[in-house]
């Protein structure tokens, strides 16, 4: 288990944009990772006025690391402009990546072993590779080997069809290979554990278009967003990819349950969205900005991560907000706002039920009672995964950034984000703006 | 110890000759280097165990810019002739070494460097896109003479070397590889073993292709290919460049006679050519640039290295900027007033940098690194930390006072704040920016990729720092400044205009123009100034003729007319139709001249000559008033200005240098009343006879 606060010592946040998200395909398709996270990294720091000279390290999240660039985050930094002298260093916990990175800079800032911090996380779904079939390596090791042209044509003659059918890197990656599970099946389990309908999964799926597309319309993220110059045309793209205004209820209704076709109620519509995106959000020491005028979006009080059973992985937000409250002596009344990714609209569901059920509470958490309900007008005010996306290694920290700036916009206090993550984690975070 | 040079031997024999001028940044000859490199020589030819030897250099970037032309300056005839003799001594020693012979050039091979590359048997070269290698002495009005005119020819071949020679131009080091002037491109880190490899493995030297062995060996041949190649530099030259057809001559010689005749023809030639004035006003120039690099304002080497700028505006100018600062390690912030328009100014910078790429000057990764480091902003953010910003917007008043203004609140305290403005008072500018000691003009030209001047405008309120700031920021893009005042025009347009404006009113006289561009491209002009009217485009043209009309072009009405022109569509290359109509082939446009110049009367009638001088009389008239307004720091500041700004044939000397030699202007007074021109009584049908000081206020309120 991991858990800390920072009690002893202040962490701001005092900057950070992200890109826009672009469904995977589309306007962001054909920018790489790292460019989407040095633009990111370059557009916060010009907006925050901070030099990268000054910065004690750049950590970023990334899930699939592109094979043209091991340690993204170093690569990305480089060429934001960041000085050759500053180190930089990926991280992975998956899902949670991007909100690793600034639990990672609170962490080291908290201890007073860094100052300024240069984070977030970037993921371009487009660009994760096909992969030849393992097998087909021994032909090719026997085709590079040979010298003659005899040897050759034997080599070639070995290569069968099937060697020449790709593997789709992201299908492979959103299989969790302890339970043999690919993401969506995990969500089936919950969405039968806890009773959950299609027509409530379906209902959730659309609440976060409505809301999604409100917030775009109110223009609650363009203030935070850099735009991005796509392609060789640097065709510009300054708005999210993904949320549909006119989505129905008819519309999600008619959608095939795609992980159990006969039995399943989870769909590509109340399902997250394959995408590209990238966040970087400054973080330094509280006296630091404070000295320096910097402005402060707020504060990050205090992270939990829990693990728990890989096949129920959505739940892993209920895990990680429990211990997180246990830590800061809160309850889910003190917090004013949530933002639990929404992975699979079952896997909310789930959390909210779990959150609110007296006995899981008492099986599970070790507590005598449940956590409590958790209104739907406090969760995912500007909807969530489902109508945004989630490129995976980024949406920890568009997670933390949207949240802080709608604390901002309705003036409270207190935040929290979470979010579950493949393999059988859960993560949480305790943002605060005084 | 020796100052020049170090040299040292390794366990096989292999001698390396390391170029380390001291006290120098880069690598020259003077006599004492050569006396050093004898002195080497004496020692290899001594060591019966000599394996080989190696030419290289310690200076970061620089194997060496050939001969010391500041110390070749300080030379009389006799001692002039001693440096040749000297050079084509050593470096004949160098060729006739028994052991292998390798240049590795490690950076800038220039004039007498690659001379000592030609004497050895094989070059290696760095593979780096900012590396020059090449012979440029013919830029001088000089040819190499210490057996680089016959060696280049007898390595690469007639077909190769005349152009590389007659031209001057210097080559990347791919573009060199592919010429056969050097023999392999390797790693910068590998350079060393790779001249070791040369040592042991003796390849086969470089020789000419086929065709240029044969026109070498076959007499008539080689003459029909030297007497055409000598016919198309004349066309070019018009005879200007006395250099060019004795650089012919002497690869004749050395083709015919080998080395040793091509040597004495090379020295007899250098010697002439030392003599003429073309050498000697193109000498003039190249000191002048020299040191208007390495002097500049007071402060300018001390002002801070910039290494994050603003652009704002990315049109051609500022999208130009951007390319200059990008490609200059400089991160710039590059401000637009829409995503449209930005994503069409990033695209501007990338063509720029692709064709830094074709061209070998930048790798394909390096364009990659420059495109990163600029960063668009439509909303004005991120203005706090660059120590530099330049205006690049549209040529109006109340647009750039608006940019100067957002400028002045956003940048930092000791931002410096220029402005592009070719024809806008920088004090104008300055108010609006709160801050005038910031403000200076950084004044760049089009296109700004391949003008090596920028104009660095000093307005009565710039402070000293801003001023060095922004004279040390145009060296550090790879620029000439020229410090100039702030007045209209500044110096290469306050030239320009009346003489563009005298050309008209000759065109409404009668004159034709394509008799009058063709005088001024066979005076030096690199194109005559109808022709460069259409480049520029008439509306453009009728714009500055607006704005500068009653201060610059004292009196000429003419040019308001060209509007009439512009009403019609008629804008020059861009339209398809300007003074000329351009189609497969180019037409003069009869239609035009009569449409600018209602009153035409057919008046004209002079030679070539008689063009001209009233031409380049209107234009001396300009620049002997400016000096006489303090406009320049000097006739040197505006022959380099006019060169570098113009293209004024370089030959030539410049503006006043050449006003000076054709007696009509001496420092220090005003040009003769006014030179004597065809047609003078019908030169300025309304004289203006305010005081140039009010007339100059008048246009400029505007």
């Amino acid at each position: 288990m991991v858990a800390f606060t920072t009690d002893n010592r202040r962490v701001a946040i005092v900057g950070g944009v992200r890109t826009p998200f672009a469904r995977m395909g589309t306007a962001l398709a054909e920018v790489p990772m790292v460019e989407l996270a040095r633009m990111a990294m370059q557009e916060t720091l010009y907006r925050s006025g901070i030099g990268g000279g000054r910065l004690d390290e750049v950590v970023l999240g990334n899930v699939v690391m592109p094979p043209e660039a091991a340690n993204p985050a170093r690569v990305a930094a480089i060429a934001a402009g960041v000085p050759e002298h500053i180190p930089a260093r990926t991280v992975q916990r998956n899902c949670a990546s991007g909100m690793e990175s600034i639990a990672d800079a609170a962490a080291r800032i908290a201890a007073g072993n860094a100052r300024l911090m240069l984070v977030g996380g970037a993921e371009s779904m487009s660009n994760i590779p096909l992969l030849f079939p393992r097998d087909m390596l021994g032909p090719m090791a026997r085709l590079a080997r040979a010298k003659s042209a005899w040897q050759r044509l034997r080599a070639l003659a070995a290569f069968r069809p099937r060697h020449f059918r790709p593997v789709v890197g992201l299908t492979l990656g959103l299989t969790d290979p302890s339970v043999d599970m690919i993401m969506g099946r995990t969500a089936e389990v919950l969405a039968h554990e806890f009773d959950i309908s299609r027509d409530e999964q379906d209902a959730f799926a659309l609440r976060s278009h409505r809301r999604a597309t409100a917030a775009v319309e109110a223009g609650r993220f363009a203030g935070h967003m850099v735009t991005v110059y796509a392609g060789e045309a640097f065709t510009p793209v300054s708005a999210d990819v993904g949320p549909r205004p006119g989505q129905s209820a008819e519309a999600l209704a008619k959608l095939p349950t795609i992980f159990d076709r006969r039995d399943g109620s989870v769909t590509v519509g109340n399902s997250c969205q394959v995408t590209d995106g990238a966040v970087a959000l400054l973080t330094a020491d509280g006296e630091l900005a404070r000295a320096e005028g910097l402005d402060v979006l707020g504060y990050v009080r205090a992270y939990a991560v829990a693990a728990l059973d890989p096949a129920r992985m959505g739940l892993g937000p209920v895990y990680a907000i429990d211990r997180l409250l246990a830590e800061t002596r809160l309850t889910l009344a003190d917090v004013d706002l949530w933002e639990i990714n929404e992975a699979f609209a079952a896997q909310v569901l789930a959390c909210l039920r779990a959150m609110a059920d007296d006995d899981f509470a008492r099986r599970h958490l070790g507590r005598h009672a449940a956590l409590g309900e958790l209104e739907g007008e406090r969760l995912n005010v500007n909807g969530g995964a489902i109508a945004l996306g989630h490129p995976v290694g980024a949406t920890g920290a568009r997670l933390v950034l949207d949240l802080l700036h709608e604390m901002r916009r309705r003036d409270v206090r207190r935040g929290v984000a979470a979010l579950c993550v493949g393999g059988g984690q859960g993560a949480a975070i305790l943002l605060e703006r005084s | 110890m020796p100052d020049m040079l170090d040299i040292v031997r390794d366990d096989d024999g292999v001698w390396t000759v390391r170029l380390d001028r001291a006290g120098a940044s880069v690598n020259t000859f003077t006599p004492q280097t050569l006396d050093e490199l004898d002195a080497a020589l004496n020692r290899i030819e001594g060591d019966g165990a000599a394996a080989g030897v190696i030419f290289t250099s310690a200076k970061s970037g620089n194997f060496a810019s050939g001969a010391d032309l500041f110390a070749m300056r300080e030379m009389d005839a006799q001692a002039m002739r001693r440096f040749i003799d000297a050079g084509q001594r050593v470096l004949s020693r160098v060729a006739a070494l028994a052991v292998p012979t390798v240049a590795a050039i490690n950076g800038d091979c220039l004039g007498g460097g690659l001379e000592l590359g030609l004497a050895c048997d094989w070059r290696v070269s760095a593979d780096a896109g900012a590396i020059r290698i090449g012979l440029p002495e013919s830029k001088l009005g000089i040819l190499p003479a210490w057996g680089g005119t016959t060696r280049l020819s007898r390595t690469v071949g007639l077909s190769r070397a005349l152009p590389a020679l007659l031209t001057g131009r210097t080559f990347t080091p791919r573009q060199a590889r592919s010429a056969g002037v050097v023999d392999e491109l390797v790693r910068p880190e590998a350079l060393h073993a790779a001249a070791r490899r040369y040592v042991r493995l003796r390849p086969r030297r470089h020789r000419p292709g086929r065709l240029d062995r044969l026109a070498a060996a076959v007499p008539l041949l080689r003459a029909w290919a030297l007497a055409r190649a000598l016919k198309r530099t004349l066309a070019k030259t018009h005879g200007h460049y006395p250099a060019a057809a004795r650089i012919v001559e002497v690869v004749r010689a050395g083709l015919a006679g080998g080395v040793a005749v091509g040597l004495a023809a090379e020295r007899d030639a250098v010697l002439a050519l030392a003599d003429t004035d073309a050498c000697r006003n193109l000498m003039r120039l190249f000191f002048l640039r020299q040191t208007a690099r390495r002097g500049g304002p007071p402060r300018a080497a001390e002002a801070p290295q910039v290494h994050e700028a603003a652009v704002v505006g990315g049109g051609t100018m500022g999208a130009g900027i951007t390319h200059a600062l990008a490609a200059a390690g400089i991160a710039v912030r590059l401000i637009e007033v829409s995503e449209q328009a930005a994503s069409a100014a990033l695209r501007r910078v990338r063509r720029l940098l692709d064709e830094d790429v074709r061209a070998g000057r930048m790798s394909g990764p390096e364009a990659t690194a420059a495109m990163r480091r600029v960063s668009p902003a439509t909303d004005w953010t991120g203005l706090r930390r660059v120590q530099f910003a330049i205006e690049a917007v549209a040529e109006r008043l109340d647009v750039k006072r608006d940019v100067f203004e957002r400028l002045g609140a956003l940048t930092g305290p000791s931002a410096v704040m220029a402005s592009n403005t070719s024809s806008l008072s920088i004090a104008a500018l300055g108010e609006a920016a709160g801050d005038a000691r910031r403000v200076v003009g950084l004044h760049f030209f089009n296109p700004v990729n391949r003008m090596p001047l920028v104009e660095v405008v000093r307005a009565k309120q710039s402070g000293e720092p801003a001023v060095a700031a922004a004279f040390a920021l145009a060296l550090a893009v790879g620029k000439t400044p020229v410090v100039v005042a702030d007045a209209p025009g500044f110096v290469v347009n306050r030239v320009l205009i009346p003489y563009l404006a005298e050309a008209i009113l000759m065109a409404g006289q009668g004159a034709d123009i394509a008799t009058v561009d063709e005088a001024m491209r066979r005076w030096g002009m690199p194109m005559g100034p109808f022709e460069l009217l259409d480049r520029i485009g008439l509306d453009v043209a009728a714009d500055i003729f607006g704005r500068a009309g009653g201060s610059l072009a004292e009196g000429a009405t003419a040019p308001a007319g060209v509007e009439h022109a512009v009403a019609r569509g008629w804008l020059g290359v861009k339209s398809g139709r300007g003074f000329y109509r351009y189609g497969r082939r180019r037409r003069v446009n009869r239609a035009l001249p009569p449409l600018v110049w209602k009153n035409g009367q057919g008046a004209f009638s002079g030679d070539e000559e008689a063009i001209q001088r009233r031409l380049m009389g209107a234009m001396i008239e300009a620049g002997a008033q400016l000096l006489a307004e303090g406009v320049a720091e000097s006739a040197d500041a505006v022959d380099l200005a006019t060169v570098l700004g113009l293209g004024l044939a370089p030959f030539r000397g410049g503006l006043m240098s050449y006003a000076r030699d054709i007696g009509v202007w001496q420092e220090g007074a005003a040009a003769k009343d006014r030179l004597p021109v065809a047609g003078e009584s019908d030169r300025r049908p309304s004289p203006d006879t305010r005081p140039a000081s009010e007339k100059a206020r008048t246009s400029w309120s505007s």
